[in-house]
């Protein structure tokens, strides 16, 4: 993307929230996709060469963009489910391919969850290349893998119900059990991501029965 | 925040508002940042409105005909070393809208946000 800012800082933000629209776009066709990439663009270039002109500090211009992007985040994410939902109905089936909100939320709260996740492992990966130590790497790289056969669950559980959901139970739950000091946390975001795999798998099996 | 049926939600009606606001300033056409901006200034508001909410109202908008979009000419953009802008107005069907929101009333039927068409 193009930035009209000189300070690094707004870039980087600019960046970050440009690389969201990018995660959050991925699936999506390619004309609403490219749309959503570059109207965002237009926006981030708009907003910083605004702050440019009437000279704002950069660390306002970069705490507006980083809240705008934060606050919008949800929205993104139901907005790039009912697109996903409405390509799907255009493709036939109208009324029956629209996911019930109980699915979109535990979809966009169980992408969320897994969002943290890999934050908080590309941390614990960082402290333990600092540090050195080897125990440490290793927890890391588990939480790592199981982060992955998370997302990858929660991916197939549309297509392949019973895969997915094994892949999300056994992985979430040996997670939440890694940190067993924060089980009343770590357990019940367990069973919500399992709940999320399920209702996934159910609702596309509902619509191939329907259609 | 939950819609009551026929009806438009506060940033529909704040983006119908201002739009009709910049086209009796001379600005029919406006592009998404320009929008948060007037709306930020107009409710005197501290932060501009989220990326997220903000393009998915315009995008809901445009889905039921009360703005219309045209993305702008390459050449343009290219010249002044910018990413391309796109372009909002507008329509008919949004100002009948905005008059019956701002009346309290619901939609007539024939400008009622209607489910499931292509979102782009």
């Amino acid at each position: 993307m193009r930035h009209s800012t000189d300070s690094l800082l707004v870039r980087l933000v600019a960046q970050a929230t440009y690389l969201w629209t990018v995660l959050y776009t991925w699936r999506l066709s390619e004309e609403v996709r490219a749309a959503r990439r570059a109207e965002i663009e237009s926006d981030l270039w708009e907003q910083e060469a605004f702050s440019s002109i009437t000279g704002e500090p950069a660390v306002q211009t970069a705490a507006s963009i980083m809240t705008r992007f934060l606050l919008g985040s949800l929205d993104d994410m139901t907005w790039s489910l009912e697109a996903r939902a409405v390509a799907r109905s255009d493709r036939g089936s109208e009324a029956t391919n629209r996911q019930p909100v109980l699915v979109r939320i535990a979809t966009a709260g169980a992408y969320t969850v897994a969002g943290v996740i890999v934050f908080v492992c590309a941390g614990s990966l960082t402290i333990a290349v600092a540090t050195a130590n080897f125990w440490y790497g290793l927890f890391a790289v588990l939480m790592v893998a199981l982060t992955i056969a998370i997302i990858q669950g929660l991916r197939l559980s549309p297509e392949r119900p019973r895969l997915g959901l094994s892949l999300v139970s056994g992985a979430s739950l040996l997670l939440a059990g890694s940190w067993f000091w924060w089980i009343f946390f770590t357990l019940p975001i367990a069973l919500g991501l399992i709940a999320a795999s399920y209702l996934r798998g159910r609702q596309a099996q509902r619509i191939q029965t329907v259609s | 925040m939950r819609r009551k049926q026929g009806t438009l939600i506060p940033i529909e009606v704040a983006i119908l508002e201002t739009a009709i606001e910049l086209a009796l300033c001379g600005a029919p056409k406006f592009h998404g940042f320009q929008l948060a901006k007037v709306m930020s200034d107009r409710d005197e508001a501290r932060q501009l409105t989220a990326h997220g909410t903000l393009y998915k109202a315009l995008d809901r908008l445009q889905r039921w005909g009360m703005l219309e979009s045209e993305w702008e000419d390459p050449q343009t953009a290219a010249e002044q070393q910018r990413p391309r802008r796109r372009f909002y107005r507008v329509t008919p069907a949004g100002q009948v809208a905005l008059a019956y929101a701002l009346a309290s009333e619901e939609l007539p039927a024939d400008v009622r946000p209607q489910p499931g068409t292509a979102i782009g």
